[in-house]
């Protein structure tokens, strides 16, 4: 089998590692020939063995890979029967580094109480903060406009009164409170809008932000 | 040599020959062929997993032409060899003790 061959037929039997790792691979083996000579591949290619040996070789000793993939020789039998071991005790200790965890989770916890537990009230004295401010700023729009139309009516009231004294303040008093009636409705229209626009994704947001540790859990 | 040459054995002595000077692939395969048997198969996997563990480090050199990749030992190799040395001193006097009859004391 000449040089390139091998190679070639390595690199085929290599097609599992990442492609940066079997580069590696390649450019170690190739130089490996070039510094051999010319005169000496035939025993290099000799001593590495057949390509698809080789490849078991560099697969099984890859960490890139589970070691499965590297079982192609016989001898790897007995490592079968090892691994097989190997399987069912990391079941036992799984399940104790589980336990494990959750009591470290817990300790953590505790002992972090004097830092989460502000940070957790900060958190939730900002969310109230935003929600008065939405709020507060939807009902001074409401409230001004409510304001602005009582106001309307009371001067239109008066505008009545003017007429009855057919007093050139009659239009006056009219203009005005029709002005002050478009302003209170601009007014309530513009606090109900904001108040319409502004809660349900707010609301939605907080939703979120609570739900986060549950979604956490259904995904662990 | 008819002992086996396990994993700890084989990286120490890459390790300490990395140690002297800087080498490539070939050069420290047939090194290291002169002391232990190891077929020239299983040192790729070793350099790469010493590698890993940034016990080496590579460079790419020019040679007549074409380029040579360099390995060479870091400081965490320094002290992994370090580890070993202590090791097989331990190790050696274990076994001189049972295979020579000796009896070595401090």
């Amino acid at each position: 089998m000449e040089k390139e061959e091998y190679l070639r037929l390595l690199e085929i039997e290599l097609a599992a590692l990442p492609l940066e790792e079997k580069e590696n691979v390649m450019e170690y083996y190739r130089s490996y020939f070039e510094e051999a000579g010319e005169e000496n591949h035939n025993r290099v290619i000799k001593e590495l063995g057949k390509p698809e040996e080789l490849a078991a070789h560099i697969l099984k000793n890859s960490s890139c890979l589970p070691s499965v993939l590297g079982k192609k020789n016989k001898s790897d039998q007995q490592e079968k029967t090892e691994e097989r071991k190997n399987k069912t005790m990391p079941k036992d200790q799984k399940n104790e580094n589980r336990g494990n965890k959750i009591l470290l989770v817990l300790l953590i916890l505790v002992f972090s109480f004097p830092l989460w537990f502000p940070l957790i009230c900060s958190i939730f004295g900002i969310l109230f903060a935003f929600v008065v401010v939405t709020l507060s700023i939807g009902f001074i729009g409401i409230i001004i406009g409510l304001a602005l139309m009582i106001a309307s009516i009371v001067l239109g009231t008066f505008a009545l009164f003017s007429m009855i004294l057919f007093t050139p303040s009659f239009f006056l008093f009219l203009g005005l409170s029709l002005l002050l009636m478009a302003f209170g409705i601009v007014g309530l229209v513009l606090g109900i809008w904001f108040c319409k626009k502004m809660l349900p994704p707010l609301v939605r947001f907080i939703v979120s932000l609570f739900s986060i540790p549950f979604r956490n859990r259904s995904r662990v | 040599m008819q002992f086996s040459s396990g994993t700890a054995l084989l990286d120490s002595i890459v390790l300490s020959l990395l140690a002297k000077e800087d080498s490539y692939g070939y050069k420290i395969t047939q090194d290291v062929q002169e002391i232990l048997f190891i077929s020239e198969s299983s040192l790729y996997p070793v350099l790469r997993r010493l590698q890993k563990e940034n016990c080496l480090e590579t460079y790419d050199g020019e040679f007549s032409g074409r380029n040579r990749r360099y390995y060479r030992i870091t400081s965490n190799g320094m002290i992994k060899l370090d580890n070993y040395r202590r090791e097989w001193i331990k190790y050696r006097k274990k076994i001189e003790t049972v295979l020579l009859g000796l009896n070595t004391v401090d």
